[in-house]
């Protein structure tokens, strides 16, 4: 909680999970990586702030799946989802559940770092709404 | 008969009589039977090959008319009468008569009948030659045989020179029949085969049968002008006095060849169609497999240029990501040629097929996700079962891949409503009495009975996607190859599809 917030990335394929952590330490992110929703849960605390960049197509809990056990948590973490496959239908149910953005694997560094940023804004934003009354 | 000399001085005068010369000289022949018959026809003396024309004794014919020689039907139109009559008439008269023999039996014989002493309207007896022309009959009546077969057909003997041809034999390949006696069989084998050829003719003659000739080998027969032609030929060993002839029936299959490169062509251009429609139903997989590695090569890229112009990172670290980087990007690379390997139209020929490594390759591929994109199918890992030093078979590869492929996808299909951890894909390989088996085994609901049978029917689906084509283009590809594609299921156990696939090089000897 001292520490910044975290950028969690949930991916089961090694090598992009490896290669995007890289990219986001590069970028100055502070990064926990995870090669299943089941690992992220097993090792999520709920008081973690930042955001999750999830990809939608895993075995046993994919992406949606994991949005929704996650929402349920209280201080739910905004999601950016990455995704491999151009699915409009599933982009738009995951937009429904609230996520920040849908991208694609293969997009520009500048439209994921700036997804990103959106949901560790709307993360410190929600933190202080939450944090707020409490406060006065 | 023996020779004797004579030990009387030259010129003496022999002491035998007329009618020793005569019993003697009749003796002497073999296949002639004479008679000498009486004024009545009746049989006075029978002399010569009598037992091996007749089967009579010469003793048992004494006395006898000669129409017991006669066949029921010649004796009772009156024939032995009517011969003997144009004797008497004529002095001499020459038929050919269907006869039989002490036991029934029939022969055809050449018989003449000359009077002796004849006086006006009536003879003293007569004298009856018959030789036995069964055998001329027989070879002349299979010689037309031969000339008149639809078939070339052509008469070697054991020394592989051309003894007979038919006029079938002169307009398949040109030449006239006196330009082929006498000549040895090569002069109609194509150039390429005549080397080895006269040793494939020795073996024969050592092991003659009726089979036919080059089992598992393409024959081609070559005419004057020196074009080739693919024939079939039988070979038939005729036994002779003469020795071991042979005799060949030749079939050109021109036309059968075109028409089995024509099917094979249809086929081809059928399941090159059918992979293609395979490849975009899965579109969307095969564009995650490919942005997979790609966005992670542009991530470790990404990641080293700004680690490089911040220096916060070793020359050693940054050289270990771009290795990375570029081993992405192949992963990449090698999923599209996988699948254009897959999309390429069939130039390759026939060729020997290790079906272990066609399973081995099927299973990477489906067991990815790539190829179970449609409808968010998810990829099952097949459970391999392969049997070691599998023989090779014979066929076009990308075909037997495209087989496979359809199989895996179908039971994958089966699975997908069940729990994942009930899904269970099993991909056996054995080899057994001359073929290679591969069965594919789900643990899917199972296909209702009623549906079995109109499986493998052209648009028979109970999919709600797909054309209905798979399995029926899968099954024709694998007959093509001379195998079997077949179907078990049990509801709610499973289905399991068969292939079967004939072992390569089972060629014999020719």
């Amino acid at each position: 909680m001292t520490c910044g917030p975290t950028v969690f990335v949930v991916d089961d394929d090694e090598a992009f999970l490896e290669s995007l952590l890289l990219l986001l330490r590069s970028a100055g992110y502070r990064c926990q990586g995870y090669a299943s929703a089941a690992a992220l849960l097993t090792d999520f605390r709920p008081a973690a702030h930042g955001c999750l960049v999830c990809d939608v197509r895993m075995p046993e809990i994919d992406g949606l799946a994991l949005q929704l056990k996650l929402a349920g948590e209280s201080g739910a973490l905004p999601i950016v989802f990455l995704t491999g496959y151009d699915d409009r239908l599933t982009a738009e149910h995951a937009l429904r559940q609230g996520a920040v953005d849908f991208l694609m694997k293969s997009c520009d560094e500048g439209d994921l770092f700036a997804a990103i940023q959106r949901a560790l804004d709307l993360d410190a934003a929600n933190r202080a709404k939450a944090a707020g009354p409490a406060l006065i | 008969m023996q020779r004797t000399t004579d030990p009387s001085p030259a010129g003496s005068r022999d002491v035998r009589t007329t009618a020793d010369l005569f019993h003697s000289l009749a003796d002497s022949l073999d296949d002639v039977a004479v008679f000498v018959l009486d004024s009545q026809g009746c049989c006075e003396c029978a002399r010569g090959g009598v037992l091996r024309l007749t089967g009579w004794q010469s003793s048992e014919l004494s006395g006898r008319h000669l129409s017991c020689l006669y066949s029921p039907e010649d004796r009772t139109a009156g024939k032995p009468a009517r011969d003997l009559h144009a004797a008497t008439e004529y002095g001499r008269h020459q038929e050919l008569r269907g006869l039989v023999r002490s036991n029934g039996a029939r022969f055809s014989a050449d018989v003449t009948i000359i009077a002796l002493q004849r006086e006006a309207g009536s003879a003293h007896g007569f004298l009856m030659l018959m030789r036995n022309v069964t055998q001329e009959r027989l070879q002349r009546m299979s010689g037309s045989i031969v000339e008149l077969a639809i078939n070339a057909m052509i008469m070697v003997d054991g020394d592989g020179r051309i003894a007979l041809v038919n006029s079938q034999t002169e307009k398949l390949f040109g030449y006239s029949r006196h330009e082929l006696i006498g000549q040895f069989i090569e002069i109609l084998v194509p150039e390429r085969a005549r080397k080895r050829h006269p040793e494939y003719r020795q073996s024969y003659v050592l092991e003659p049968a009726v089979r036919p000739m080059g089992a598992g080998r393409d024959l081609y027969g070559r005419r004057k002008d020196g074009s080739e032609f693919p024939v079939e030929i039988g070979l038939n060993p005729i036994q002779t006095e003469e020795g071991l002839f042979i005799l060949g029936s030749i079939v050109d299959i021109t036309e059968r060849k075109q028409l089995e490169q024509k099917t094979r062509e249809q086929l081809a251009q059928l399941a090159h169609a059918s992979r293609l429609t395979t490849v975009g139903e899965m579109v969307s997989g095969l564009a995650h497999e490919i942005n997979q590695p790609l966005g992670a090569a542009a991530n470790y890229a990404r990641a080293c240029v700004r680690l490089a112009k911040s220096g916060k990172a070793s020359t050693e670290e940054l050289i270990g990501w771009m290795e990375k980087a570029a081993l992405e990007n192949g992963r990449a690379c090698e999923i599209i040629s996988r699948v254009r390997a897959y999309v390429r139209k069939d130039a390759s020929p026939h060729g020997p097929v290790d079906i272990n490594q066609v399973v081995q390759y099927v299973a990477n591929l489906t067991g990815s996700s790539m190829w179970c994109g449609r409808e968010q199918l998810s990829a099952v890992e097949p459970e391999l079962d392969l049997a070691p030093e599998l023989p090779y078979v014979r066929g076009i590869r990308v075909q037997i891949e495209q087989v496979l492929v359809n199989l895996v996808r179908n039971a994958m299909e089966a699975m997908q409503d069940l729990p994942a951890a009930q899904r269970r894909l099993a991909i056996r390989s054995w080899h057994e009495s001359g073929f290679v088996h591969v069965a594919v085994s789900d643990s899917g609901p199972g296909i209702a009975p009623e549906h079995l049978t109109r499986l493998f029917r052209p648009f028979f689906s109970t999919k709600t996607a797909g054309m209905g084509l798979g399995l029926s283009i899968s099954r024709s590809i694998v007959e093509a190859h001379g195998g079997t594609l077949t179907v078990t299921s049990k509801l709610s156990a499973g289905t399991t599809f068969a292939v079967t696939l004939p072992v390569a090089g089972q060629e014999t000897a020719p």
